[in-house]
This record gives C-alpha cells, structure tokens and sequence, in this order.
C-alpha cells in the first residue's frame, strides 16, 4: 500500500500509453445512439434547399484536428449533399488553413464543389481582430473581407458572394461554428443574436458543458458534441465512419481513468 | 515501417515531445523552442499572406487608399514599447482597442444577458423546472460575498448552487479527459498505424 | 497628454460603437463598417510585436550565453525561417505545406495530448472523496466520462438520459450563474474603461 501511495507518476502514464496503443491496434468501433442535440443540428441541415446559404467559422487549430476534423467534413460532407452553399471563415491563421484542407477532401468527392469555387463554396480565410471582422461580415462580408479571399482572389468575381451579400438571415440560413474554445461566444453575441440567424456550434468535448446555457435558452440552435456528436453526425448524414473508432479509444480511456481514481481512493482511506 | 520522410518526420517529433513524459532532456527542449518559433512564424507569415499583402498594400496604392495609412501608423504605434523614451505613444492605440473593444460589450452583451434571464423565467410544471431555477438562484447566491454576515436563506441557497456548480465542473472535467484522451490517440495511431504500419 | 489622450480616444472609439448599435441613423451611413475595416487594419499593423519581442528575449539570451542558450537560435530559426518563407510563397505551396502538416502539426497535436497523461495523473493524486462537496464533483465526472464515451449507454439503457438531464438542470444553472455573473463583470469594468477610470491597460504610472 505504501508503494502505491508513494507511485511514481510515469507508471500512471505509462498506463496511458497502453491503454492508447492498444486502442490504435485493436480499434474499438462504438456507434453511439443519437442524442437529440445532434438529431437537432442534422434536421437543420437536412431542412436546407439546394442553394441555401451556410456560413462556417473554423476556430480550432492544429491541436485540436484528431477531435474536430470528423466532425466538420461530416456536416461539410452533408451541407455539399444538400447542395447548400458554403461560405467558410477562419479566427486564426491556422484554423484556417485547418479549414481549407477539411473543405478541400470534401469538396473532392462532389464534382460540384471539386470545380465550384467561388460558386458553391469560397474560404475568406481569417482576418486580424476576428470579433471586429464578424460583426462587420453581418452588414457586408466582401467589405468586412476587404474584397478578396484567403489566397488574395477578388471576391467581386465569385457568384457565390453576389447571392450572399451578408451574414445575416435575408441572405444565410444556418451559421455553425467549429471551436475549440474561443469561438462560440463571438458568434452568439455578433451573429445569433443579433440577426437571429440560427446558429450551430460543433464544439470539442471540453466545452460542451459551458454552451449549455445558451443552448437553454434558445441562443444556439444546436450542439455537436465532440467525438461523439461526430460518430452520430456522421451515422445520420450517411458520411464516411470516421469518428466511432474515436468513440471507442474514449471509453477505453474513460475506464481507465475511473480505475485510475478509484484505485488513488482506495489508496488514501487504507491506513 | 514508413518509408515516407514525412512520417519519420512526423513521428520523430512526436516521440521528442512524449520524452518529456520520462525526464527533461534535449530533444524535448528542441520540439519546444521549435514549436515557439513556428506558431510565431506562422501567424507573421500567414498574416502578411492572407491580409496584409492582398489588402493592405494593395489598397494603399489605389485611389482614396490613404485613409487605410492611419490604421496603419495607429497598429505601428505599438513597436514604440520597444523604443526607450517613447513608449508611451504605444498607449494610442491600446487606448483605442480597448476602447473599441469595451464598446462591443456594451453594444452587444446586454441582449445576450437578457436573453439568459429570459430564457430562465421557465413555467415551474416539472421538477427539473423547479431544480433548474433552484440552480440557478443558488449559483447567484454562492457568489454574494458582499453580506457581511449572510442570512440563512442565502447561505442555504449559496451551498445548494455550490453542488450544482460541482456538478458542471466534474461534468466539464469528464469532457477535458475525453477530448485529451482523443488527441492522444490521433498521435498514437498515427505512430502505430503509419510509422509503424500495425494495427488496422 | 501621454496618458490622457489615449483615454479620451479610448472613450470616443467606444461611445461611437454603442452609438451605431444602438442609432440606425449612424448605422445607415455605412461609418461603422469602414470603422470596423480600420481596426482590423490596426490590428494587422501591430501583427509582428510578439515577434519582436520573442526576437529581442532570444537575442539577448544568446548574447549574454543564458544557460540553454542554444535552443534561443533553433526558436529564432524556425521562426525566422518560416516567416520568410511565407513571405515568398503562399501558405498551400508544397514546402510551406509541408512543414504545417508535417512539423507543426505533429508538435501540436502531442503537445495538446499530453495533457492526458497530466490529468490522468492529477486522477490519481487530488480526485479523492474527502467530503460531501469531492464526491459530487467525482461523481458528476463518472457519469459524464461513461455518458459521453457511448459506455454508459451499454451498461444501462437510462444512462444518456441522466446525463440529458444532469446537462439541462445543474450543469445549464450552474454555469448560467457564473456567465451572467461574468457578463455583468465585463459590462462593468466595459462602463469603467469609457469613463477613464479602468486605467490598466495604459502600462505604468511612469511617463
């Protein structure tokens, strides 16, 4: 028992270590049910007519792609089946890029999207000050994106962007947010609510818990909630499985840490 | 095994930066001044990519493009925090950010709290009903600190708001566990499956 | 004058904000859309000062042979290198490309897992039933682990129901509580900064 109480914290990671591997040899495939939140935010989407306007801010970086990635080319893989188009912005330099690589694979299965730039989608990429450039895109986004894309295209070409002059619910009819933790707000506070365009957020695991109370009181429309929401986006959309495998390494990480706790308990109450 | 530079690349970083698991040591010490100077590099870089040379410059030449100069010598202002004797002027537009920034929070924030109180006057039919609106007083009352000497009501209140508020922070931390555990796994798999080529 | 007049430009940047909120007649006259495209613009001019300050620390580290002086250079070579490299080549070139995804990405994704081995680690040591208050908190947390891994769901058919729940009521008034309370916070200190009285953010008393 002293042994325990005085273990060295590497064989706890080494404990993760394994648990890891073992779960990247032997995958472990779980669909989970879906929740409502995800039926919600699939509905929505189904709901859209060919040609609708959807606007996506990308917030998450690199950090956090294993998590995020299934989940956006999940609904961007939906939103290009229902042949809504998409008009994608970015908070930070990597999200991004994030961003155009996710949209990139998606586009590459749909003729329509894999030679429909500037038509059925476009990326604005990210602008410095990105609060300041949101709420500008709700009165005008070729102004607010001062006229060109992320790679320095002219927008004034794209047919995409005369149809969509603003980011607001005359031109949009859904707006989803992919974040990691610092874009959800923004889009509450200077696109949902003020134009009450509905708004979607696919969120990482961890901050799942703090949009509760705005899913509550009507200011989000829907929640996508990490590995699982995407296992369950992807189930109900029809898309490519690539979330459950991530379903299934959580709950053998989830075991392990209860066991982790349990055992640290245990220890402390031993005399 | 991969036979591919970019995975050997990919992978060799990331067990430089696992080494730290067991011990300080070098390599862990080069992936992390590494990792510094690319997230720098980048943003500059991205930055003068995506905006600064399509917008800016472009737009400074055009006709009527000199408004964009005040902007532009307002932003430069900041670099003077660097020059002795004039940092101050670095506090021209701190001042206006902030400023600016203070007034999108009056603009914007009071509808979204209004919302929140709205979206809490919810009919007491139920019993979640009835606990939610029981949560919610008693997350109030456990921040009123300023009573000095709390009346039972409050300090009854402020306990049970206390267990709600534990109950969001376990529920959060089950969530922080998780979305770590699946990077994890991103990296691992990506060590298993395609440097190694194990696994399915 | 130094300090003064920043306050009052502070001040009139954003009583002019909350005026084209809340006055469609300055709304109409499209000044706030060119303001907005301005301050971006400002931002982007102040783009490089983590730069530079990082270049400046580093320099003076290897300068002055700091201990660990040497990994300061493989910082100002990755920074410097890959600064420069984009500023010839647009981010989607092969080599840019290539180190996003190959370098940075890598470095990234396991810097943002290791935490996992931390908290599994902080697990052990510090989630421990001392109280009533502990054990609500590990309680809320075993719940929500097995509820949001899928596994709950396979022990017992009610399991994503509880958690539905335990998300509607005490985690929605929980932190509902702390986001109001935060809210009326910023509101406030927003009031105390267009006044002049929030004087933080102008640095130090001196000059």
């Amino acid at each position: 028992m002293t042994a325990l109480r005085r273990l060295d914290r590497r064989w706890l990671y080494l404990g993760v270590l394994l648990i890891t591997v073992a779960a990247a040899v032997w995958p472990l495939r779980i669909a989970p049910r879906p929740t409502r939140e995800t039926r919600t935010a699939f509905d929505l989407a189904q709901a859209l007519q060919p040609g609708a306007g959807v606007f996506v801010y990308v917030e998450y970086g690199l950090g956090s792609r294993e998590e995020m990635d299934p989940m956006l080319a999940a609904v961007l893989g939906h939103l290009a089946d229902r042949g809504a188009h998409i008009v994608i912005a970015a908070r930070s330099p990597e999200a991004s890029q994030v961003a155009e690589t996710v949209m990139g694979g998606v586009a590459a299965r749909d003729p329509a999207y894999a030679k429909g730039y500037g038509q059925t989608w476009v990326n604005l990429g990210y602008r410095p000050a990105p609060d300041v450039a949101l709420r500008a895109a709700t009165s005008g986004i070729a102004a607010a994106y001062n006229e060109v894309d992320y790679a320095g295209r002219p927008l004034a070409g794209m047919p995409i962007l005369q149809a969509l002059r603003a980011l607001n619910r005359t031109y949009f009819a859904l707006a989803y947010a992919f974040d990691s933790g610092d874009g959800f707000a923004p889009m509450i506070y200077y696109v949902g609510t003020p134009t009450g365009l509905p708004v979607i957020i696919g969120a990482i695991s961890m901050e799942v818990p703090l949009l509760q109370p705005y899913l509550a009181a009507g200011q989000l429309a829907a929640v996508i909630a990490g590995a699982r929401g995407a296992a369950e986006y992807e189930a109900l959309a029809g898309q490519p499985r690539r979330a459950d495998v991530l379903v299934g390494a959580s709950a053998m990480a989830a075991i392990y840490v209860l066991a982790v706790m349990l055992l640290g308990n245990l220890v402390a109450r031993r005399p | 095994m991969s036979t591919s530079l970019a995975v050997w690349t990919g992978a060799l970083l990331t067990l430089a930066v696992l080494s730290f698991l067991y011990d300080d040591n070098p390599a862990w010490r080069i992936t992390e001044h590494l990792y510094v100077g690319l997230a720098a590099g980048y943003g500059l870089g991205y930055t003068w990519q995506n905006y600064l040379r399509p917008v800016l410059l472009n737009q400074v030449g055009a006709p009527g493009g000199w408004i964009w100069i005040f902007p532009l010598v307002l932003g430069a202002l900041l670099y003077t925090r660097y020059i002795r004797g004039w940092e101050w002027l670095a506090r021209f537009p701190m001042g206006i950010w902030i400023g600016y920034g203070a007034g999108y929070i009056l603009a914007y924030l009071p509808r979204v709290v209004v919302g929140q109180v709205t979206g809490s006057m919810v009919a007491l039919n139920s019993l979640s009903n009835v606990a939610l609106l029981v949560c919610l007083l008693g997350g109030f009352a456990t921040f009123v600190f300023t009573l000095p000497d709390r009346p039972g009501l409050i300090r009854t209140a402020g306990r049970i708001g206390r267990y709600a508020i534990l109950i969001a922070l376990g529920v959060a931390f089950g969530g922080t566990v998780l979305y770590r555990f699946t990077l994890l796994y991103g990296q691992v798999h990506f060590l298993v499956h395609d440097w190694l080529g194990l696994g399915h | 004058m130094r300090k003064e007049l920043p306050i009052w430009l502070g001040t009139m940047a954003g009583a002019f904000v909350v005026a084209t909120r809340w006055f469609t007649l300055v709304n109409a006259t499209g000044v706030d859309r060119m303001a907005d495209r301005l301050i971006v613009a400002s931002y982007a001019a102040a783009a490089a000062v983590g730069f530079i300050g990082l270049t400046r620390v580093h320099l003076r580290a290897i300068d002055a042979r700091r201990p660990l002086w040497g990994y300061s250079i493989v910082l100002l070579v990755a920074m410097y290198g890959y600064a420069g490299l984009l500023f010839f080549l647009p981010a989607s070139a092969p080599l840019p490309s290539w180190i996003f995804l190959n370098v940075m990405g890598p470095v990234f994704s396991t810097m943002y897992g290791l935490i996992a081995f931390f908290i599994t680690s902080a697990a052990y040591r510090a989630f421990r039933v001392r109280n009533l208050e502990s054990g609500i908190l590990l309680a809320a947390a075993a719940i929500a682990l097995l509820g949001n891994s899928a596994v709950g769901g396979r022990i017992w058919h009610g399991w994503d129901g509880l958690v539905a729940w335990i998300m509607a009521v005490p985690v929605t008034g929980g932190f509902r509580a702390i986001q109001v309370g935060a809210a009326l916070g910023a509101l406030g200190t927003a009031v105390r900064v267009l006044l002049g009285l929030e004087r933080s953010h102008m640095g130090s008393p001196q000059g």
